[in-house]
């Protein structure tokens, strides 16, 4: 007994469109992250920094 | 062999997917959150502030294909619901929860990276509060459902005003306040339409429970206390003239409109139906007139 599914070509082509979205999507979200840490560093980069050693 | 070609009416696309996120509901939160960003103290970011209002949107949007999930069996039952990728047979709900699930952690994620545990703590709180407290809970068990679960679709602009302050104040605590009273009124007007619906679907909504007569008169009730919390935010700076104007003018039309409702048969079908129909209309210009009139009293203040 065979259970391998066939898909139709119809089915194949939904499946690529579909996969293409989820892969830009991915790389919408890499790049966000990227950015993200960016500002938050550079936004941290301008905060005044508590001197090492000195009172509180 | 299996061949599945018949188990779908069409294979998924991408916008059956994104269908489940419910779009429409999406836009609203993206606004007022956009609003809540732009009014709140301090520098805006543009990078970081779009993280936010991302996040919040993509928040939303799981909890949406979350609520399609648990609620397929209503859906199906429904005619404004029916046409739903789930119900509709052209995906499957495991789909739904398993995007669901990974967009909420994506975005309360995302959140915690850009804005910090405050803003991420509440974003997660308000999908739990919609996915779990609203649609596994209250939905199906009071009449009070879409009271209480308002709060959910409430809370976008304090979490943004979150995300950019890092606290909260009496400001975004008013515009969760005026969004929370308008969820009443906007959605009795829609089920008033939809009674028999909901009714199929055993779902306990107000007219359902108590009838049309005990729904025009919560509308009414509801709309006499939102009018005035509409006009607050002029008096706490958060809004300017503008402000003051939109939410005076549109606050007497929202009360005028839900009197009419009073006044009528709304909810016993046919022509009488217009006045809830109308002020259900309205009510999405409201919200929208006292949000974009902060955003103007803002964008002139500075």
């Amino acid at each position: 007994m065979n259970d391998e599914i066939i898909l139709t070509p119809e089915q194949v082509r939904a499946r690529g469109r579909r996969n293409l979205v989820i892969a830009a999507s991915i790389a919408a979200f890499v790049v966000l992250v990227f950015f993200v840490s960016m500002a938050r560093m550079t936004a941290n980069m301008h905060a005044p920094h508590p001197v090492a050693g000195a009172a509180p | 062999m299996v061949d599945v070609g018949y188990t779908q009416a069409r294979p998924a696309t991408a916008s059956d997917y994104f269908a489940l996120l419910k779009p429409r509901v999406m836009s609203l939160v993206v606004f007022t959150a956009l609003v809540g960003y732009a009014c709140a103290p301090g520098v805006n970011d543009p990078v970081l502030g779009f993280a936010a209002v991302l996040s919040i949107a993509i928040a939303a949007g799981a909890s949406g294909a979350l609520n399609m999930w648990f609620d397929a069996d209503i859906d199906q039952v429904m005619t404004r619901t029916r046409t739903r990728p789930i119900p509709a047979g052209r995906v499957d709900r495991e789909e739904a929860l398993m995007l669901g699930l990974v967009l909420s952690g994506l975005s309360v994620l995302t959140m915690l990276l850009a804005a910090g545990t405050l803003a991420a703590a509440l974003l997660a709180f308000t999908i739990f509060f919609y996915a779990v407290v609203y649609t596994m809970w209250l939905k199906r068990s009071t009449p009070q459902n879409i009271v209480i679960g308002g709060l959910a679709g409430a809370l976008p602009p304090a979490i943004a005003w979150a995300a950019k302050t890092g606290s909260l104040s009496l400001d975004p605590v008013l515009l969760v306040a005026i969004v929370f009273m308008w969820t009443p009124p906007h959605f009795w007007a829609l089920s008033l339409l939809q009674k028999g619906d909901y009714a199929a679907a055993k779902v306990p909504m107000l007219p359902v429970t108590s009838g049309a007569k005990t729904t025009r008169a919560h509308i009414f009730a509801y709309s006499l206390l939102l009018a005035p919390l509409g006009v607050l935010p002029a008096f706490t700076h958060l809004g300017g003239m503008i402000y003051a104007a939109v939410s005076f003018a549109s606050g007497a039309a929202f009360i005028f409109l839900a009197t009419r409702v009073l006044r009528s048969h709304a909810g016993e079908g046919g022509a009488a139906d217009k006045p809830a129909r109308e002020l259900f209309g309205f009510s999405i210009i409201y919200l929208f007139a006292l949000f974009a009139a902060l955003l103007v009293d803002h964008g002139l203040s500075r």
